[in-house]
């Protein structure tokens, strides 16, 4: 698996729980060991977007992080294979 | 709107000799809830009374519970099998519990991802739909 690849799995995982933190922080908005994990895996996350957006180019429209614009130079959605 | 009398709490209206077989349900069973069939008097993993049953076909069979036979063999016996919820009739139709979730027993990340849940005690299997007819090879969401 190349590095680009990597940082994408790496990515998803840390989405992934976050995304399953923020899940069960909107029922147990008070809980300190909840809302500690999910700052955790925030940062991680955030972290590793903005590595990833700085090597190879923006994940999101917002993630354009350079003098030229990169968005336009990814592969298009129907551009993936799903190898 | 008429709201009853009866205070009695779910577990309070289950009749005392079924939920006496739903706790002493040891895993001898076949999997069906009545069945106390132990394994050594079985021939296969379903015993002697459920065997027939399952269709061939049936697209999961080592789901003991939950049959999801073809919908083009309307005769499955398990299918209108009424065994599965036995005097359960006159109970009022939506009577849901959840206990609380707490915040425990975390998968690590990477693992999380691959099992669909941070949550090692909602990591559960899934047997699909519980069939209540025949009409029912679909698998729930």
């Amino acid at each position: 698996m190349n590095e680009q690849r990597k940082l994408m799995r790496q990515i998803q995982v840390f989405s992934f729980a976050v995304y399953e933190a923020a899940l069960y922080l909107d029922g147990h908005p008070c809980d300190k060991r909840a809302i500690e994990y999910y700052n955790k895996h925030r940062n991680k996350l955030a972290e590793l977007t903005e590595k990833y957006e700085k090597h190879f180019g923006p994940l999101t429209i917002t993630g354009n992080c350079s003098h030229e614009w990169k968005w336009v130079d990814g592969a298009w959605p129907w551009e993936y294979t799903c190898d | 709107m008429e709201y009853s009398n009866d205070n009695r709490t779910p577990l309070d209206r289950i009749d005392r000799d079924f939920l006496a077989e739903l706790l002493e349900d040891n895993g001898e069973g076949c999997g069906h809830r009545s069945c106390h069939e132990s394994r050594s008097n079985r021939k296969s993993e379903y015993c002697e009374r459920c065997t027939p049953k399952v269709k061939d076909n049936c697209s999961m069979r080592e789901a003991l519970l939950d049959c999801t036979c073809n919908r083009q063999e309307p005769s499955c016996d398990l299918c209108r099998d009424t065994d599965r919820s036995p005097k359960l009739e006159g109970f009022p139709l939506a009577m849901v519990y959840s206990p609380f979730q707490e915040w425990e027993h975390i998968y690590e990340a990477e693992e999380a991802l691959k099992r669909g849940t941070i949550f090692k005690k909602l990591d559960l299997p899934f047997y699909g739909p519980t069939c209540t007819s025949c009409n029912c090879n679909k698998h729930g969401h």
